[in-house]
């Protein structure tokens, strides 16, 4: 990426990130039912949404690894799932922060929180291999196998809400989005707030990333 | 409102906390360049023996 499309990038994730905390709290309209409390929505369901795409980021790229075995591909990888743990990370702490006052409880045992905290605990585990395996070729072939196949939760997450009897509300369904337009509009801008937000995140945590393989390998080399 | 304003904070002192552990890591890592560009240029400011060797490369 060239130095204009970059600063471009930043200007844009920081202009659509203020314009969704205006979005959030100045222009969405009150929840009737739960009031303001309803407002975590606007980053707990971005933060979720984008968690899934950087789970299946890095499960791609370890599909990728496993067909070309090329280093690059393991640092993909393994800078998805960490930014995926983040966003998850916080996903479950808002999500507890707004169940507490509308359900009265810290957290509950319903199918889509469940099936939700072993999509965290799987990925958690990936870096968990990846720090302890040491730095071989065998331990990205495993951590790209984990990925793969952590991945299989996130379908069961977004099913789990609307064919189990979840208690968290299904928004979007093939007919419609159950939202004010007020509402929808600032979840919109949400989420391309974190969706650019995470590609600048992402790009920061690869160049890190393929730094350190490379620094790995000419300290190898220099004895 | 309270749970709201923790929500919004904790969210943004976790995305701080992260940057900041990244910002170390990059650090890190510079020191290490450092000492690699510092070792390499030790070894080849070392003449080396008529055997080829390089000096200073230790025992093997």
């Amino acid at each position: 990426m060239t130095r204009p499309l970059e600063s471009l990038l930043a200007w844009g994730t920081l202009v659509t990130m203020l314009l969704a905390l205006l979005g959030a709290f100045l222009f969405a309209q009150t929840e009737q039912v739960m009031g303001p409390i309803q407002r975590i929505f606007y980053v707990h369901l971005p933060l979720a949404w984008i968690g899934f795409v950087a789970f299946g980021h890095a499960c791609w790229a370890g599909i990728r690894y496993l067909r070309t075995g090329r280093r690059e591909w393991d640092a993909v990888g393994a800078s998805a799932a960490e930014i995926g743990v983040l966003f998850s990370t916080l996903v479950i702490v808002t999500g507890s922060l707004w169940a507490r006052p509308v359900w009265g409880t810290w957290w509950t045992w319903d199918p889509q929180l469940v099936t939700y905290l072993i999509l965290w605990l799987i990925y958690v585990g990936y870096l968990m291999l990846r720090s302890a395996a040491g730095d071989d070729p065998r331990r990205a072939r495993f951590a790209a196998v984990f990925a793969i196949v952590g991945f299989v939760d996130v379908p069961l997450v977004w099913f789990s809400a609307r064919y189990l009897r979840a208690l968290s509300p299904v928004i979007f369904t093939t007919h419609s989005i159950g939202l004010a337009p007020s509402m929808a509009q600032a979840l919109g801008v949400g989420l391309v707030a974190w969706s650019l937000f995470y590609v600048m995140l992402f790009r920061a945590r690869l160049r890190l990333g393929l730094l350190e393989m490379q620094v790995a390998e000419l300290a190898g080399e220099g004895g | 409102m309270v749970y709201l304003f923790w929500a919004y904070a904790l969210v943004w002192v976790g995305i701080f906390l992260y940057l900041f552990g990244l910002a170390r890591r990059s650090r890190a890592l510079e020191r290490q360049v450092a000492e690699l560009v510092e070792r390499s240029r030790g070894s080849a400011r070392t003449p080396a023996p008529a055997g080829g060797r390089r000096a200073g490369a230790g025992p093997s």
